[in-house]
């Protein structure tokens, strides 16, 4: 049966020539040639169940031959079609007997597109597989134009680049952008294909036999048969496109390693070895360092300052006693240690420490803060009754002392125990100078200082009582003896006590010019005590010490230097690790000192208690034991990153973190 | 005795007043010490906690007291010594024992001026609220009725012109004998096609050598291997001769300021430069701190940066705010741009970068009229700094959006916006969006822009945020070895992974520019000051830029 497009010269719409299709098929006739004449959608929606329905087309075709195309459908056209034949092609079987234009295929599911010529721009893009359903081909015999395949998703499409318009490219610019599934069969030079969508693979034989099987029909349905030979005679002719799986797509998305590679091989050869700075740099540039360092690259390093600041008590005492390390001794039951060093810097521990003196050690002590100070009063008083240190053997060198207040007492006790002769001069005939103003006014007990007087005594000085030095007296002191310190108290050059200074030794202003260790402007003369400056005994005696020590210094032909550290701070101490305990001050008699002991801070001064290196993540700190019987900490700097736990943790602010700044120039 | 430590806290602040609290968990801390070790400003220390418990397990009260002292991570209430909330605790801790969390309860800036000395940091403005460019939206949205392109599938041109593109009546070209002919003793300016995004000037020496080759090899790599053409500034710290004389310097926009560090390098190295730079860049003015010169503070000095800059090492690099032989603008743009062009035979595009500004329109109507000028760079207020005063980058300057906009308006009032390019900067990818930001900025007018804290953010993981997080970057102290010259931390940054994810931010920007501009329709051609494709739900923006109002 004849169906026409035109109609008493007249083009019939697309929509009436359809309903005289869908009428002449319902009729029964199932072989109908179309005369059409430019009409939209010829041959698709055909639903001839069990039967085969045939349309022979031709005239020229609307867009959208066969669209929608059912199973059971075939239409043959006998010369070239408009675009997009075979859209959403549902099981059609389509032959063109020239070309296809734009969209061949396009969306389309199942059926089959054979066409004789080429195709053109986007054919066979968004085609599809259901595996309901045999997969679609399409067949083109010459090649295809721009856009191929574009997001195809399915079926097999084959390109048998005969004679094909473009001979450099078969497949037309850009193909296969953003194909997903599906294959395409090939034949012919390709120049480019996305390459991060799709990839060749070579024929297997499976493929090979399903492309030279169905190659047949489809030149049969062409016309052009005499081609089979040169077209299936060479696998090797012939590609294979698919899709990349989704893992081989994510590879090759990322770009890993080959920013790594240029450089080796591209920037490094041109730029130079090492890069851009490698000829600045002192370090491998391209090698990183771990955020957590150690050694050089540490950013804070901890030393073990054990003794290098003074504790406040310490620091705060006139006479440089060392309370603090009083303690640590007696912590450790060393009383006859703890009561000789305290007699290293002064007689009178219970006269003026344990009397006198206001204390300003205790005003200084970190424990303050806490709860209340360590009891250095009461702890001076103890040693009332102690026996001095051991004597040692005579130097032969003779000095005079000239005034036994507090700072002639403290410098003959100092002399004579390191083995000097003394002679000591006093004006009056009891000894103890202004120490005696305490006992009137009823702040020193008499019997302590009598008691610690004969300390003194003991030690074998020789007392001059009630000699005031006259001039002449002065001058033969100073041709008799190695050595003279004088502490004759307030003084006035023409005053009583000073009347007898010799001329040669200078005076400012009525006071007699001296170093800061007493020393006159004669090398072996010394002053100490209120002569220099008016004070508080510990003043005196803390002065007194210095000028025997620098007299000492002087008769061994030695430097003498007298050096202060710094004192350590209360936020130093971990206060933390003490229990708020505020005693009273205690009756002497209620009074342990190895008790009071435990409650020193011990500021500035390591009490082993080895927190440090326990607490030592990394394992960095050790101790080590010296041959003196004395210890240190010492930190492994290929262990240690610097985290300042040593010093977050120290009770006693021993360890200090610095900046590690000495890999950085 | 009372403890008076306990009980006089003069001076002393409570936590709550510092910007970011240390949550620290005891139950979950090692007690490794790694987040002491690597806390850049000390703000946490180890310490030691004392307990008094007391309690009674008896059916009666037999009370029995526990002390116990344990070691804690304390965080210390020293304002010299204040969290930044940079993290890096948290980023090597082995427990998740550790964090500091934001408090916007803080009073930094009550108390960061002790001694005097006022507050001064790196990054940019904080300023959490959403900016211009991120309430800017694309409205204009091809379907029908002109064609919509696909991102993935269609072939796009990123591209923009760096440099003057004079018109083609005023070229000097003539037909002789059927032939097009050059005149060429007339100057044709020097053109660069170029990415639209540029990473913007950082200098060796805010930037330790890791990072700034790190950008420089991810650049190169774009150019060479994925035909991305970006480029970058050199910033004002010179350039490594290495890099000056080898090929790739065509990638790279070196910068001459005020402080002239680096160049009498360059100009040694001129005889053996085998290629020209991208463009030169003279530095008038940065968003981040208008009005103020660079300043690279001494302890980034070092003997790396020492031999580059040619200045002694251990001292603070302070450029000028302006140069020092600038009269006018007229004659100091003029001579600028003309010494430089001069050093490389005038085929290198030369253009000045100012700070946004209300004046910058004098600035642009004074390079619209110098053949010379290639083309103008406006900082606006967002952009980032190496170091600057708290108070300039919080409170100084003009927001990008406005003054690119009033500039590209004033030259398409003389018919000039096809001719001189405006590159825009500051606040591009604030918020992360920095395909959008660019974009929104092109459509306003912008021929392209620059980046220069994103690429940090996203290419070496900076810190830094609007919350003020970590900003260390003045200090030499920056965790992360990004802004820092000490080797110790700048070795913890690995210049290969910077440079991979310099390319991987490139390439998705490209195709985010791509997402953006197919569905406006434009492929091939940047669609500089297509504006009506902007909209925006604040009214008062929409007048200011001439956008619709959309709602």
């Amino acid at each position: 049966m004849i169906i026409h497009g035109t109609i008493e010269k007249k083009r019939i719409s697309s929509q009436r020539l359809e309903e005289n299709i869908q009428e002449a098929i319902k009729n029964g006739n199932l072989n109908l040639e179309i005369k059409a004449q430019g009409q939209h959608g010829i041959g698709g929606r055909i639903w001839p169940h069990e039967n085969k329905v045939t349309l022979k087309v031709s005239g020229p075709v609307g867009q959208r031959l066969g669209a929608m195309g059912m199973p059971g459908t075939e239409i043959i056209v006998n010369k070239s079609v408009s675009d997009d034949v075979g859209w959403l092609n549902c099981g059609a079987k389509i032959t063109v007997l020239g070309d296809a234009t734009n969209g061949a295929h396009n969306a389309g599911a199942q059926g089959i597109l054979y066409v004789q010529g080429s195709g053109g721009a986007r054919c066979d893009t968004m085609t599809k597989q259901n595996p309901r359903f045999a997969p679609l081909q399409s067949w083109y015999f010459r090649d295809v134009g721009d856009s191929f395949a574009e997001f195809k998703a399915g079926g097999i499409a084959v390109v048998c680049g005969v004679n094909p318009r473009n001979p450099e490219n078969v497949l037309g610019y850009r193909p296969c952008v953003g194909m997903v599934g599906g294959t395409i069969y090939v034949r012919g030079p390709i120049q480019e294909f996305t390459a991060n969508t799709v990839h060749i693979v070579p024929l297997e034989d499976s493929d090979w036999q399903w492309l030279t099987d169905n190659m047949k029909p489809f030149l049969q349905a062409i016309k052009r048969t005499k081609y089979l030979e040169s077209i299936t005679s060479n696998k090797n002719e012939w590609q294979k496109i698919i899709a990349l799986s989704p893992s081989e797509k994510s590879k090759s998305r990322k770009t890993s390693h080959t920013v790594r590679d240029f450089r080796r091989h591209v920037w490094e050869k041109e730029v130079g070895k090492d890069g851009i700075f490698g000829d600045m740099l002192p370090n491998p540039p391209f090698k990183t360092l771990p955020y957590i360092g150690t050694g050089n690259n540490r950013l804070l390093a901890p030393t073990w300052q054990n003794k290098t600041t003074m504790p406040p008590c310490a620091g705060a005492c006139p006479a440089d006693i060392p309370s603090a390390q009083r303690f640590a001794l007696l912590h450790v039951g060393k009383f006859k240690e703890a009561a000789d060093l305290v007699f290293e810097y002064s007689p009178f521990p219970a006269s003026v420490c344990g009397a006198v003196c206001p204390n300003m050690c205790m005003k200084a002590c970190t424990r303050k803060y806490h709860d209340v100070p360590l009891d250095i009063k009461t702890l001076g008083r103890t040693e009332e009754n102690s026996a001095a240190p051991e004597i040692n053997p005579s130097t032969g060198h003779k000095i005079a002392i000239i005034g036994a207040g507090p700072a002639g007492l403290t410098a003959a006790w100092i002399l004579a125990i390191r083995g000097h002769s003394i002679d000591l001069y006093e004006a009056e005939n009891r000894l103890g100078g202004k120490l005696w103003d305490a006992v009137d006014k009823g702040k020193l007990n008499q019997k302590t200082l009598e008691n610690e007087v004969n300390r003194i005594k003991s030690t074998g000085i020789n007392i001059i009582p009630e000699n005031l030095v006259a001039p002449r007296q002065f001058e033969k002191i100073c041709q008799d003896y190695d050595g003279v310190i004088i502490t004759c108290g307030v003084q006035k050059k023409h005053g009583l006590g000073l009347r007898f200074l010799s001329t040669d030794i200078e005076c400012i202003d009525g006071k007699v010019k001296n170093t800061h260790s007493g020393q006159t402007s004669n090398p072996k003369i010394f002053v100490a005590g209120d002569v220099i400056s008016r004070g508080l005994p510990p003043h005196a005696i803390g002065q007194a010490r210095k000028s025997a020590l620098a007299l000492t210094a002087f008769l061994q032909k030695e430097e003498y230097s007298y050096t202060t550290l710094p004192t350590i701070l209360p936020k130093a101490m971990k206060s933390d690790y003490f229990e708020v305990d505020p005693q009273q001050i205690k009756p002497l008699e209620k009074f342990f000192p190895q008790e009071e002991a435990q409650r020193c801070f011990s500021c500035g001064l390591c009490r082993d208690c080895r927190i440090c290196e326990l607490s030592c993540h990394s394992k960095a700190i050790s101790r080590e034991s010296q041959a003196d019987g004395s210890f240190k900490y010492v930190v492994d700097e290929s262990r240690c990153i610097g985290c300042g736990f040593c010093a977050g943790l120290c009770p006693c602010g021993i360890w200090v973190m610095h900046e590690n700044r000495q890999d950085l120039e | 005795m009372e403890p008076v430590t306990r009980l006089d806290h003069n001076g002393e602040l409570p936590l709550l007043d510092f910007p970011y609290i240390i949550r620290w968990r005891d139950d979950r801390c090692t007690r490794c010490g790694k987040c002491t070790a690597v806390c850049p400003t000390k703000a946490i220390v180890p310490s030691v906690m004392a307990q008094r418990l007391v309690s009674s397990e008896s059916p009666i009260p037999l009370p029995n007291t526990v002390r116990k002292v344990t070691q804690i991570v304390r965080q210390v209430t020293d304002i010299d010594h204040f969290c930044t909330g940079c993290g890096t605790c948290s980023l090597v801790c082995p427990n998740m024992a550790i964090m500091p969390e934001y408090n916007p309860n803080a009073k930094l800036l009550f108390h960061k001026n002790r001694g005097g000395i006022p507050y001064k940091r790196g990054g940019r403005r904080n300023d959490p609220q959403t900016s211009t460019l991120d309430k800017l939206k694309f409205t204009r949205i091809s379907m029908l009725t002109d064609p919509a392109l696909d991102a993935g599938r269609h072939e796009f041109h990123i591209r923009t012109l760096m440099g003057r593109n004079l018109p083609a009546e005023n070229l000097p070209l003539s037909l002789q004998n059927g032939r097009l002919v050059v005149d060429s003793s007339s100057f044709i300016p020097p053109v660069r096609e170029i990415f639209p995004i540029r990473i913007g000037g950082m200098s060796i020496g805010a930037l330790s050598p890791p990072m700034w080759e790190g950008m420089a090899m991810g650049v190169t790599y774009l150019n060479e291997v994925e035909n991305i053409p970006v480029v970058m500034g050199s910033g004002e710290g010179g350039v490594p001769p290495r890099l000056l004389k080898s090929r790739f310097i065509k990638y790279f926009i070196p910068q001459i300021a005020s402080g002239y560090f680096g160049w009498d390098e360059i100009i040694h190295a001129l005889p053996d430069m085998i290629e020209d730079p991208a463009a030169i860049e003279i530095k008038y003015g940065q968003g981040a701190k208008p009005g103020d010169g660079g300043l690279l503070m001494a302890n980034k000095v070092l003997k790396l940066i020492a031999k580059i800059r040619g200045v002694p090492m251990h001292v603070d690099l302070a450029s000028p705010p302006t140069h020092q032989t600038k009269y006018s603008i007229e004659e100091a743009v003029a001579k600028m741009i003309q010494s430089v062009s001069m050093a490389w035979g005038f085929r290198v595009p030369v253009y000045p970068k100012i700070s946004g500004t209300k004046t910058a329109l004098a600035v642009l109507n004074n390079l619209a009229r110098n053949p010379y000028a290639a083309a103008l760079s406006i900082d606006g207020e967002d952009g980032a700094t190496g170091a600057a005063y708290n108070v300039s980058l919080d409170k100084m300057g003009h927001p990008i959006a406005s003054n690119l906009r009033d500039c590209y308006l004033e030259l398409v009032k003389q018919g000039k916006q096809n001719e001189l390019p405006i590159f825009a900067a500051g606040g591009v990818g604030k918020d992360g969006h920095l395909a959008a930001n660019a974009a929104s900025l092109i459509l306003l007018g912008a021929s392209g822009v620059d980046i220069g804290k994103y690429i940090m953010q996203a290419a070496a993981e900076c810190y830094g945020d609007e919350k003020n997080r970590c900003n260390l970057c003045n200090t030499g102290k920056c965790p992360r070895g990004i802004a820092t010259q000490d080797p110790r931390l700048y070795r913890r940054l690995d210049a290969d992974r910077v440079a991979q994810r310099v390319v991987d931010i490139f390439k998705s920007a490209e195709t985010e520019l791509k997402k953006i501009f197919a569905p406006m329709g434009r492929s091939t051609q940047l669609p500089i000051g297509m504006s009506d494709g902007l909209g925006v739900s604040d009214k008062a923006i929409a007048d200011r830029l001439s956008i619709s109002y959309v709602c």
